[in-house]
């Protein structure tokens, strides 16, 4: 019997950066049950990539357009794709895609399944708000986001919570021989991230862990402003920013460190925020604990206590009181690292596909998620 | 002023914490760290919570209390966890360190002496002169004070002491001796452009609101307001936070038209030039070091009012020169080079300064902060919290006529009807010309006849008595200088406890 087809519209893709844009690439490979097309934008390196990716990708416009004439056109494109496709199913990568979406749905007479993030709520509340209205399912990457997508008028029954999967390293070392490290990789294009916390957070930790070191993986419009900082609080010699670096290298600065720490917290007055947090489980993944915002999507992330620490992301001395329990204890945050794995590998990614597939499979029999 | 807090004799020997110990300082659980401390602490509900979660005993109340617990956990680092105006000194005895701190911003004062087979660290000039029996002026610095209207960066009106820089650290241990180090400066300003326009005023506002709300206190607020911006926009805050209407005060136009739109208590300082006067001479009898800007009258004594009713006030500070608003008026001319006397002619050349920004920055904070301080009132600056002037520094500024719009925009969210008003305040020139010409023309005359600042050879007697005879038969205008004459006579004198009025 022929696999059932599925076409996969997402604006976010690689090789463009972004945790969207993992999440969607790694969905993409994981879904082996069924036929996966993916419809996204052009961006350089595409060709490139989408040759050796393994599955299908067409590509309309490009991400170095204005966003919401990129995203019209490849809402147009995506009737066109269909109609050539014929999907059994569309899943649907970021609500800015989602009109365009709803209409194939109505078209075709294909179910649709509307993956939501968090920060969506925020920036299109009403485009967020029709596309969880009028999908037969949403999948919400955590807890938070699910709560976000049930405010903004989506059925709770329609509303199911999937985390975002990772490839798992064949192998980690909990043994880091190195002087103590923290590493961030975040992108410096949101304050957010929490790298000005971390700032004020370092000389607190260097009081009581002197030879700390700070390696910060990460690029953006405010990688000024972060050196800057580093320079006012004179932490030069402490702090390593890499900006943007290959996965190999940001890979073996997580096998490195001891500690991953990102205190993402929330827009001021704002919801939004980490939808989930998926290097996270990057760092789970090489037995790295975390620190993390006791906010958001971050609580599904971080186990507290279990696979890392959740603070108050605004409140540095919180920042810093967690950084040193993880670099002074050493056996803790090796167990720490120990749990961390265990709960990435809940996350890999033929487990996620499958919880996804499971869904696809749902709303084609014509019901909702349980 | 609580005199020197710590100090030592023999050459670089260690110090000790007679000050401190004197006043039975807060120690920590086994008496083995002491401090003292000028000033408040913001975050302490927050340093109160982190100390008993690691296990510390707390006694007390005060905010000094914490220091010695704090330096437990952090050490000299224990300055980052400090969200305050403040200054302090800790005394380690087991190690034989003290270490000292003033606040980033500078808000609070700290002076020190070093060398000589000396040490002493205090808050302020003059504890540290009579402490120490410095009474020699520093010729540079009296150059500068009258070139330029204040003394910058690095230097103090005396020989031999020297200001701890906002940010940094003091440090004197038997390994090491002194040593002054940066904890902290203002970052750079970003030239890159970040977010969108409203997505940064709701950033600042949050920060703006966080600040606010952790300098306001239990009792009902009370906000000096200058005319500019940012103490409306502290004033509009604070109003929107408290149940109960805040009371302002304010000596400008500007200030009574904001406390209406607020539905504040207004107190307007109505005060006639030889009332203004007597408040002048009260002042010349206490100021720590000399300042020049006349606007300091009125400040003092709005800052005076305010402390009839209540023992802290908030205040707009740090809108004009860190986030883009208009910084304060300054009226002061340059003294002429005939002014000088033997003394100055002899002090080498100025070295040219850059950096005039910064300096005119600290100014500001040193002027505010001496007239709060001469009326006992606990002055709180919300716009200097430093999470806040951190993320000022990532805004790129936007100079020339859109100077101050962030935060007028912020206004406007909070108060639309004041957000279109012009900023400020009169200038206080006219004032001060007119008081140097009625009640403290004598007073003046008398320095120049028999104070130190002629008879030491610091300005030429017969050019003083020219310049204030010129301004009193209107011929022109010298006002500033000749009240920044009369402060440094007054100053000198007192620097030799001579006589003071």
């Amino acid at each position: 019997m022929a696999k059932p087809r599925v076409l996969l519209v997402t604006p976010d893709f690689p090789p463009d950066v972004g945790g969207i844009q993992e999440l969607m690439g790694g969905l993409a490979q994981a879904l082996s049950g069924v036929e996966v097309r993916v419809l996204s934008l052009g961006q350089a390196g595409a060709a490139a990539f989408d040759r050796d990716f393994g599955v299908e990708v067409r590509r309309s416009a490009s991400v170095s357009m204005d966003r919401r004439l990129a995203v019209l056109r490849l809402n147009a494109r995506s009737l066109a794709e269909a109609a050539a496709f014929r999907p059994d199913a569309i899943l649907c990568g970021h609500v800015v895609a989602g009109i365009g979406a709803l209409a194939l749905r109505r078209l075709l007479r294909v179910p649709l399944v509307q993956y939501v993030h968090a920060d969506e709520f925020r920036i299109r509340p009403s485009l967020a708000g029709r596309a969880v209205r009028g999908a037969d399912a949403t999948i919400a990457v955590s807890r938070y986001t699910r709560e976000m997508a049930i405010e903004a008028g989506a059925d709770p029954a329609r509303v199911r919570v999937i985390p975002p999967g990772i490839d798992l390293p064949a192998s980690f070392d909990l043994r880091r021989p190195g002087p103590p490290t923290v590493v961030t990789v975040a992108t410096m294009r949101f304050r957010r991230k929490g790298h000005d916390v971390v700032v004020r957070a370092l000389p607190l930790v260097r009081a009581r862990v002197p030879s700390v070191r700070w390696v910060v993986i990460g690029d953006g419009v405010f990688r000024e402003a972060v050196e800057n900082a580093v320079a006012a609080y004179s932490l030069q010699d402490a702090v390593e920013l890499r900006g943007r670096v290959g996965d190999e290298e940001r890979d073996r600065a997580l096998s490195a460190a001891h500690a991953f720490c990102m205190p993402s917290r929330l827009p001021a007055r704002g919801t939004g925020g980490e939808g989930f947090g998926i290097v996270y489980l990057e760092a789970a993944a090489r037995g790295l604990p975390s620190v993390g915002g006791d906010v958001a999507g971050v609580r599904d992330a971080i186990v507290d206590g279990r696979t890392g620490l959740l603070v108050d992301p605004t409140d540095h001395i919180a920042v810093a009181g967690a950084l040193s329990e993880l670099l002074l204890d050493r056996d803790r945050s090796a167990r720490m690292g120990e749990e961390a794995r265990r709960f990435a590998e809940e996350h890999a990614w033929p487990r996620i596909g499958a919880a996804v597939e499971g869904v696809l499979e749902e709303v084609r029999r014509g019901r909702g998620p349980a | 002023m609580n005199g020197i807090w710590a100090g030592g004799g023999g050459r670089d020997g260690p110090p000790a914490a007679y000050g401190m110990a004197a006043e039975r300082s807060p120690a920590n659980e086994d008496g083995t760290v002491w401090a003292v401390l000028e000033g408040e602490l913001y975050n302490r509900e927050r340093l109160r919570e982190e100390l008993s979660r690691r296990g510390h005993r707390l006694e007390g109340e005060e905010d000094v209390g914490l220091l010695p617990h704090l330096y437990e956990e952090y050490g000299t680092e224990l300055v980052h966890a400090l969200d305050g105006a403040f200054a302090f000194a800790i005394w380690d005895a087991p190690r034989r360190r003290l270490c000292a701190a003033r606040d980033r911003l500078g808000e609070a004062s700290l002076f020190y002496a070093a060398g000589g087979g000396r040490f002493a660290v205090a808050p302020g000039l003059l504890p540290l002169a009579s402490g120490l029996g410095l009474s020699e002026p520093e010729p540079l610095a009296l150059r500068e004070y009258l070139r330029r209207g204040w003394i910058g960066a690095g230097r103090s009106a005396l020989a031999g002491a020297l200001p701890v820089p906002p940010g940094h650290l003091l440090i004197h241990d038997p390994e090491d001796g002194v040593r002054t180090r940066r904890y902290w400066a203002r970052p750079d300003p970003a030239r890159a452009e970040s977010e969108s326009g409203p997505e940064l005023r709701v950033e600042l506002g949050h920060l703006v609101e966080l600040a606010v709300r952790s300098r306001i206190g239990a009792v009902s607020p009370v906000v000096l307001l200058d005319g500019g911006i940012g103490s409306a926009l502290v004033a509009a805050l604070a109003a929107r936070d408290s149940t109960v209407p805040i009371a302002t005060f304010g000596a400008d136009p500007a200030a009574r038209a904001v406390a209406e739109a607020l539905g504040a208590e207004h107190h307007e300082l109505r005060r006639s030039p030889e009332e203004l006067a007597a408040v002048a001479l009260e002042m010349l009898a206490a100021f720590d070091r000399p300042f020049a800007d006349p606007g300091m009258i009125v400040a003092g004594a709005v800052a005076a009012a305010a402390r009839a009713s209540a023992p802290a006030a908030l205040g707009g500070l740090g809108a004009g020169r860190l986030l883009g608003g208009a910084p304060p008026a300054r009226v002061f001319a340059p003294a002429p080079e005939s002014l000088f006397g033997p003394r100055l002619v002899e002090a080498a050349d100025l070295p040219e300064r850059s950096g005039r920004g910064a300096d005119a920055a600290a100014e500001d904070l040193a002027i505010a902060g001496e007239a709060a301080r001469l009326a006992s009132l606990r002055l709180r600056s919300p716009l200097l919290q430093f999470e806040l002037v951190e993320f000022a520094a990532t805004v790129p500024s936007d100079p020339g006529p859109g100077e101050g719009r962030l935060l007028r925009e912020l206004l406007g969210d909070v108060l639309p009807s004041l957000a279109s008003r012009p900023e400020r305040a009169a200038s206080p020139a006219p004032l001060v010309d007119e008081m140097m010409r009625g009640p403290l023309a004598e007073p003046l005359r008398r320095r120049i006849r028999d104070g130190r600042l002629t008879g030491d050879g610091w300005v030429s007697a017969p050019a003083a008595t020219a310049l204030l005879d010129e301004h009193e038969r209107g011929i022109a205008d010298h006002g500033s200088t000749l009240w920044a004459l009369l402060v440094l006579g007054a100053w000198l004198d007192r620097c030799t406890g001579g006589e003071d009025g």
